[in-house]
């Protein structure tokens, strides 16, 4: 029998692995969803900024991450205008900047907050990280002096104080990130270089799962002073902001998936060791 | 999305995972269509997003005409299709390299250090459990470094009880990684799911 | 020429951030703002290159109406269709952005959901603890992964603990090292690549 599950049809591990993944959708578990510390962090230090701070939103993700980072954008976006954070909006992804664009005009209908007043959207230019280090010199150079709807940069009241990504016209930079150009970016070409400055740019990040370990040393040297970890943080974070989404639904089908592979790895070693026996 | 755009989604999405079962028209002829989809997206944005701004504002309004070399240094990587002057491509190229190469030469020394420093801080915190926790992420990252030395044999001088200890401490942060990447990817295929479920099929609340 | 001119133009470049990075005079870092827009211009209009080629490859393969060559046919017209669109339109017109919303995003998507069937058939296949390594890398693995979901706590208080602790030390070590090791490889690479020993970007002739 083990040496069967050795052979097995790789389809009928897809079929188990789909049913385990349905089932809690039908007939939610109803886990309760702990906040942990590393989204506890985020969100107590994030929380601090005072009423008016500007917050660079920078959605550096193609749909590919979109399950896991588009939940974490609006909870965070959520809490932006519930605090009354001004907020730019830029991505050094191209299909980034229409992603975090549709979630950002339909959270600001539904807020009434006004583009061009309490935040702006700059959308995405050539050049990846050139962008951002030209920025922290030149924003609106940076920009061409449009925002991302072509609009001159001039006609926003937002814009009349911000002429640098960097302090102390903006306080803080959060970053959802699947890869390069992202968090590494603004670390290396803004929060680093401006960290020597009295007030330094604080830089955040929310982070696919699998980045999500690799970036515990730049948070305990305080390079990035709070992560967002895949859609478990996404869904600890609307937890906290205590407006349910997208991902605190689907953490009961997180839950028994996880459960599956580990039966899966654990079977898989059961039938090695019975025909290796043989 | 309208009905029209979900179904042309779900289907392509279908025929997408139809791949698991095994290689097929569908799924190969939906591939094609999203390869040619995104790589012109990528030209689209190139040109609305930049080219033409740069272009109708700085150069044709305001009379920048210096930006135009630029533009003509671009252009160079088409003559690549041309036996006899490609080589003029490896203008723009090594152009963009070396100012590529710049950036990190001039800008990765600052975040480098600071990973560096940040292993020789005091061990000493507020508790025993932080102490010993600070003790033992600065061995284990040395350790971790060990590893990575090549320099000189790593089976003597004690070498051989580092570099072990090293190996263990990439194992377990390859471990994480591992644990981690299975929730990443879980959540995926959770959005296409609900994406079909609900959007599509309507029967998931 | 054809060679010493492009290394003379890298190694300029290179040097010339650098100078502008390091020479904390003249608002230098202001100056290399004009040569950043000429890098974006640069990049902007190379991009063309990736439709050229595939346009090249396909149509060879239409041309010799190689098998799948419909899906070549298919590949074209969606390129050259949509860029076409996306240019007369602009990316904001709600009809290009209609047509990226059905396809671009869920099928993207997709494609990268699928990647989760193959590690489930890989955890039964091939994640076997055969020495003391993978054994440690397989706990590790398990203890993340029910840290991770909100059945982890429901089991024991202690599990999200420990994998907070595994995350923080033994994985922030090790990525610590893993970090200063690239940061150390890309310095050395970057070197080589200002110096002209390494010239793979020029293509093939230029070694």
């Amino acid at each position: 029998m083990w040496e069967k599950l050795q052979d097995l049809d790789r389809r009928w591990i897809y079929l188990v692995f789909v049913i385990a993944l349905l089932f809690p959708l039908f007939k939610p578990l109803g886990l309760p969803i702990k906040v942990g510390a590393d989204v506890q962090n985020f969100y107590t230090k994030f929380d601090k900024l005072p009423a008016g701070a500007v917050v660079w939103l920078s959605p550096d993700y193609s749909p590919g991450a979109s399950a896991e980072l588009n939940p974490q954008f609006e909870a965070v976006l959520r809490h932006c205008f519930k605090n009354n954070y001004k907020l730019l909006m830029y991505s050094m992804w191209e299909q980034g900047s229409f992603l975090g664009r549709d979630i950002m005009e339909r959270v600001a209908k539904e807020l009434n907050k006004v583009h061009g007043v309490d935040w702006i959207y700059l959308g995405w230019r050539a050049g990846g990280n050139t962008v951002i280090r030209r920025a922290s010199e030149d924003l609106w150079g940076a920009m061409e002096n449009l925002d991302g709807y072509d609009k001159p940069l001039a006609d926003s009241p937002l814009m009349a104080n911000i002429r640098r990504l960097w302090t102390p016209d903006v306080d803080a930079i959060v970053c959802f990130s699947s890869g390069s150009p992202g968090d590494g970016d603004y670390m290396t070409y803004v929060t680093d270089p401006a960290a020597k400055e009295a007030k330094p740019v604080l830089l955040f990040t929310g982070q696919v799962a699998v980045q999500a370990p690799s970036r515990i040393p730049v948070i305990r040297s305080g390079q990035i002073q709070g992560m967002i970890p895949g859609m478990g943080g996404a869904a600890e974070y609307e937890t906290l902001n205590k407006i349910p989404g997208k991902a605190a639904g689907l953490m009961d089908a997180q839950s028994l998936a996880h459960v599956v592979i580990l039966a899966f790895i654990v079977l898989g070693n059961i039938a090695y060791l019975a025909s290796r026996k043989k | 999305m309208s009905t029209t755009q979900i179904w042309i989604a779900a289907l392509g999405t279908l025929a997408l995972f139809s791949f698991l079962w095994k290689e097929n028209p569908a799924y190969r002829f939906v591939e094609h269509i999203f390869i040619g989809l995104t790589a012109a997206h990528v030209v689209v944005m190139n040109y609305d997003s930049y080219i033409k701004p740069v272009w109708r504002d700085s150069v044709m309004r305001d009379g920048k005409y210096v930006l135009i070399i630029p533009f003509l240094i671009g252009l160079l990587i088409y003559t690549r299709y041309s036996k006899s002057i490609n080589w003029l491509a490896r203008i723009p190229m090594s152009l963009l390299v070396g100012y590529g190469v710049g950036y990190t030469l001039a800008f990765n020394p600052l975040p480098f250090l600071r990973q560096v420093t940040d292993n020789f801080v005091k061990f000493q915190g507020k508790t025993a459990t932080i102490t010993a926790n600070n003790v033992l992420f600065f061995v284990m990252s040395m350790a971790g470094l060990a590893y990575f030395f090549f320099t000189v044999s790593r089976e003597k001088y004690g070498l051989q009880y580092i570099s072990t200890l090293g190996r263990y401490t990439i194992v377990i942060a390859l471990g994480a990684s591992y644990g981690s990447t299975v929730q990443g990817r879980i959540s995926l295929l959770l959005g296409r799911m609900q994406f079909l479920l609900k959007d599509w099929l309507g029967v998931l609340q | 020429m054809r060679k010493q001119l492009p290394l003379l133009l890298t190694g300029t470049a290179a040097l010339w951030v650098v100078l502008c990075q390091y020479i904390h005079q003249f608002n230098a870092l202001k100056m290399m703002g004009t040569t950043d827009q000429w890098q974006q211009i640069i990049v902007a209009t190379m991009t063309l290159v990736g439709a050229v080629n595939l346009t090249r490859i396909h149509g060879t393969n239409i041309q010799r109406r190689r098998s799948g060559y419909y899906n070549s046919i298919a590949l074209l017209v969606a390129l050259w269709a949509y860029i076409a669109m996306g240019i007369y339109l602009t990316n904001k017109h709600v009809t290009y952005r209609w047509v990226y919303d059905a396809t671009c995003v869920p099928w993207e998507a997709t494609m990268f959901s699928m990647i989760a069937f193959f590690i489930a058939s890989a955890a039964v296949r091939t994640f076997r603890i055969r020495t003391a390594e993978a054994a440690v890398m397989g706990l590790v693995a398990a203890f993340v992964m029910l840290g991770n979901v909100p059945l982890g706590p429901v089991i024991s208080d202690k599990i999200p603990q420990l994998k907070d602790w595994l995350m923080n030390i033994p994985n922030g070590a090790g990525f610590r090292a893993i970090r200063i090791g690239i940061y150390i490889g890309t310095f050395a690479a970057a070197m080589r690549i200002a110096l002209g020993l390494e010239r793979a970007h020029l293509g093939s002739g230029a070694q």
